[in-house]
Order: C-alpha cells, then sequence, then structure tokens
C-alpha cells in the first residue's frame, strides 16, 4: 500500500533548548485511520502541526505522499482543536467553510458559483447545507465542530488531520462526528489526535500512543504496555477508570 | 436652526466626523474582534517619538509620527511572530518609550516649545483643510486596501492558524493590518485626539458586534453608529455649549449601554 505520510526521527518543539516530541518515526498507508493518544502535554499537537507543515521540525524527515512539504498533489485537511476560535465572531457559516478553498480566490469579489457548490458540496457531507447563512455562533457546539470539518474538507483533501474533534462536545454528538469520520475514510486517509481512548478505539484502524516520543505497533490492539509505557503510570488511572473496556474490545 | 452652516469650523467638524466614523468603523471593526485595543495604543503612542523627532530635525511632525508608528507596528508584528510571551508588557514599554522621546526631542528642539498637548488631545473644532484631505487620502487607502485583502482579513482574524496551514503568509497580512491601525490612529489624533480615537475605534463597532452577521455588516453598523455619536455629540455640543469631545465620547457611551441591555434581554 502507498505511504502517504512518512515521518523520520523528527525532532520538534517551540524552543530548541526544550523539544516537545523526539525521534518520532511513523508511516501511515493510504486509506488509514490513525488514532493518536496520550496525556496532556505529550507532543499530540506539536505532532499534527508538524504533519500539517505549521512547525518546522530541528531534526529529522517529514514526506507527504512520498515528497517534501508542502506537497501540491497531497492536500492536507486540518480541523484545529474548536474551542481556539471566537464564538462571538460576526461570521457566516459558508464564509468560514469558504476559508478552506485556496486563497488565491479570496481576491474575487465574490463566491462565485463553482466554489459555492463547493461549500454547498461540504456541508452537505456534514449534513449542514441548511445552515450557511446561520452566523457560526448560533450552532450547537456538535454542528460547529462539523463546520470544521466541512472547512477542512472543501479543498478536497486526501488527508484529513484532526485535533481532539470530540472535546468538550456531549458524547452522543461525539458518536455522530465518529460516524461521519469512518463514512469519509472510505475515501481519505485519517489521523485523529484525541485523549478520548474509548470512543477513539471504536472507529480507528490503528492506535498509537503519543508521550514525547510514538508507541507504535502498526495494529489497533492497544496493550496494558503501549498505554503504560506512554503515560509512564498504572494504566488503571488513566481514561477515568475505565481501561478495561479498551482492552477488552480485542479480546 | 442652519446658521450652524455658516461657520466653516462647524462644517469642518462635521466632515471631520464623517471621515473618522469611517476609518473608525472599518479599522475598529478588526480592533474589536482581535482585542487589539492596547496594542493599537501602543503603536500609536510610538509615533510621538516621530513628532519630536520632527519637532527637533524641522520637518513636518505628521510624517515622523507616520514613519515611527509604522516602525512601532513592525516591532509588534515581529514581536507576534516570535510568540513572545510578555507581548503586553512590551507594549507597554514602546507605549512609554514612544512618548518619552517625544517629550525628550522637543525639549531640545531650540526656539519656541510646541503644543503637544494638541497632539495628544486634539480637538476637532479647530480641524484645517489639510488635515481633512490627510484622513480622505487614509480613508481611500483604507477602503481600498481593506476591499483587496477582506478574506484575507477575515480569514487571520478568525482562526490564524488555520489560515497558515492554506499557505497564506499570516505575518505579513497582520503586519499589512497593524500598519493600517497605526497610520489611522496617527492621523485620527490629530484630528479629534487620542481619547475620542479610543472611543470611535471601540464602542460603534462593540455595538455592531452585538447584532452583525458578518464582518461587513459589523463595518457598516459601526460606520452608521459612529456618524450618529459624532453627529449627534456635535449639534448638541453646539446649542448645549459642551466641550464636543466629551459630548461625543458620552453619548457614545450611554448608546453602549442601551445596545448591551437591549442585547441581554431580547437575544439571549
Amino acid at each position: 500500500m502507498k505511504k502517504v505520510v512518512e515521518l523520520k526521527n523528527i525532532t520538534a518543539g517551540y524552543k530548541s533548548s526544550n523539544p516537545i516530541i523526539i525521534d518520532v518515526n511513523l508511516e501511515i498507508d493510504e486509506r488509514e485511520f490513525l488514532g493518536i493518544i496520550g496525556p496532556n502535554g505529550g507532543g499530540k499537537t506539536t505532532l499534527l502541526k508538524v504533519i500539517t507543515g505549521l512547525l518546522q521540525p530541528s531534526k529529522g524527515e517529514i514526506l507527504i505522499g512520498g515528497s517534501k512539504l508542502p506537497n501540491q498533489n497531497y492536500r492536507i485537511g486540518y480541523v484545529p482543536q474548536y474551542s481556539n476560535f471566537d464564538k462571538t465572531f460576526p461570521i457566516k457559516v459558508k464564509d468560514v467553510v469558504a476559508m478552506g478553498l485556496s486563497s488565491k480566490l479570496f481576491f474575487q469579489k465574490k463566491i462565485n458559483a463553482r466554489n459555492e457548490k463547493t461549500v454547498r458540496k461540504a456541508l452537505e457531507k456534514v449534513s449542514l447545507s441548511d445552515k450557511m447563512e446561520v452566523q457560526i455562533g448560533h450552532l450547537s457546539g456538535g454542528e460547529q465542530q462539523r463546520v470544521l470539518i466541512a472547512r477542512a474538507l472543501s479543498n478536497d483533501p486526501q488527508i484529513l488531520i484532526l485535533d481532539e474533534p470530540t472535546a468538550s462536545i456531549d458524547s452522543k454528538t461525539g458518536s455522530s462526528i465518529y460516524e461521519l469520520l469512518m463514512e469519509l475514510n472510505k475515501e481519505k486517509t485519517i489521523i485523529l489526535v484525541s485523549h478520548d481512548v474509548g470512543a477513539i478505539s471504536r472507529s480507528v484502524k490503528k492506535i498509537a500512543c503519543m508521550n514525547k516520543t510514538l508507541v507504535y505497533h502498526n495494529t489497533k490492539e492497544l496493550t496494558a504496555e503501549m498505554l503504560e509505557e506512554a503515560y509512564k503510570c498504572p494504566i488503571d488511572l488513566i481514561a477515568h477508570g475505565v481501561p478495561h473496556r479498551v482492552l477488552e474490545h480485542h479480546h | 436652526m442652519f446658521e450652524i452652516f455658516e461657520y466653516e469650523f462647524m462644517i469642518n467638524a462635521l466632515l471631520a466626523s464623517i471621515l473618522a466614523s469611517v476609518a473608525c468603523g472599518i479599522i475598529g471593526t478588526y480592533i474589536v474582534i482581535k482585542r487589539l485595543v492596547f496594542l493599537s495604543g501602543g503603536i500609536a503612542h510610538s509615533a510621538y517619538g516621530g513628532i519630536g523627532l520632527g519637532y527637533l530635525l524641522s520637518f513636518n511632525p505628521i510624517f515622523g509620527a507616520v514613519a515611527s508608528s509604522i516602525l512601532g507596528a513592525i516591532f509588534v508584528s515581529k514581536m507576534r511572530e516570535n510568540k513572545s510571551e510578555n507581548e503586553d508588557t512590551l507594549i507597554g514599554i514602546i507605549w512609554a518609550f514612544g512618548m518619552a522621546l517625544g517629550v525628550l526631542f522637543i525639549s531640545l528642539s531650540p526656539g519656541y516649545a510646541p503644543d503637544l498637548m494638541s497632539y495628544l488631545f486634539g480637538n476637532i473644532l479647530t480641524v484645517s483643510k489639510t488635515e481633512l484631505l490627510l484622513m480622505l487620502i487614509a480613508d481611500l487607502i483604507i477602503i481600498i486596501t481593506v476591499g483587496i485583502f477582506y478574506k484575507h482579513f477575515q480569514a487571520i482574524t478568525f482562526d490564524e492558524e488555520y489560515s497558515k496551514t492554506t499557505g497564506m503568509n499570516v505575518e505579513r497580512l497582520y503586519l499589512l493590518l497593524f500598519i493600517l491601525i497605526a497610520v489611522t490612529i496617527v492621523l485620527l489624533i490629530k484630528l479629534v485626539g487620542i481619547i475620542l480615537v479610543v472611543a470611535l475605534l471601540t464602542i460603534p463597532a462593540a455595538i455592531s458586534k452585538f447584532f452583525a452577521k458578518s464582518l461587513k455588516m459589523m463595518m457598516l453598523f459601526a460606520i452608521s453608529f459612529g456618524l450618529l455619536f459624532t453627529v449627534v455629540g456635535l449639534l448638541s455640543s453646539y446649542y448645549l455649549n459642551l466641550a464636543s469631545g466629551s459630548a461625543i465620547i458620552i453619548l457614545s457611551v450611554f448608546g453602549y449601554f442601551v445596545a448591551y441591555s437591549f442585547n441581554l434581554f431580547f437575544h439571549k
């Protein structure tokens, strides 16, 4: 199978004296659905920033679709943590989604018919095409999250990268987001970061643990050793006392 | 009733109100949604260094003001790029440093000590034709630049990080926005004074934010509210014999509380 993302000995951080992630190696196949879990401050978001090109690694090499960033043939759709934006910002749903289009189109006075169609299609995929004219802050948390997914989809990316897509939304809405992602996974490679071990293990195809470095066994099997290595603490302290649900799933 | 228009200073003041409302409505929208009030104040006050230098080396202080506020804007934008953790401390430093330099240069200038106070507080009733022309040019520059980069500015102010992933040069765009903010404030200060500038940049835009669905709408509302407050403020200051700047500000603040209460009771 084709490798779409390859990380070789990546070390990265915001200060060179204090790298957040050290010596990370990772290979992701086409149409993979990789879930990355790990403790807060373990470097999950930093890893995503390296893959999206937001953060230049201090060491190592990163290949997207076999070549270095930015690779025009491989588009990455990024869904940041949704709590990052101002909910009172005066902007309509369709304008948020249109941000995902190439910024070269921004000089056009109006979203033209073709782009409008692209935006509508992206919103249809997340079942929100009836909310195009609504101000983003008037949507529920789950809907706002889906708008951000639609924004990432508007550029028709091959790789979709999500940072904590279900944080701060209720678990029912959360599982509808995972259903949507599993549907999208039929066409796209998905990399997802979450601390929600239970939800993640039901949807993803492979799982990795991130804590400074990546513990990755190329399977969906989440072993007690992996968790212990990642979290550096006994596993029954994590996942709020329900780690066995995760493990049972694979017995 | 209309004898007010026989006074040239009154007509100039009204024209100044219109020009200031347009600039403040557009630029104020960005300042309010990105919470850049303090940062804008820092950039604006770095202008006084240039004003002082203008007096000392006897060139038109307004050019010194524009140049040094652009330097301030570059400094602030570099600071953001490097993700300084103590951003507001550094803003405080350039704020004070700019003013100190201005006062120092002026005290070193030979002969007649110019009136720095007019640069600090301005007076909408003493606006000259040249200043109106400068402001008109600034308004045109603002409208054209924001017209071209509307979607870029919308993207970077809404979600800076995501904009980077789409290949936009976010830092360059922020620098452009900061320079617009800097030049606007510097010209407006000469026109109406810093206190009124802060009021006009923040209050109309803040009221509009309660109702606007898009940035464009917020700008148009902010311009309208700005016009309403300045014109009504000016007229009432004329008929009731009040200080014009204070009348405009007090009216604006009153307007803000009306809008705030309205929003509280009817929208939520």
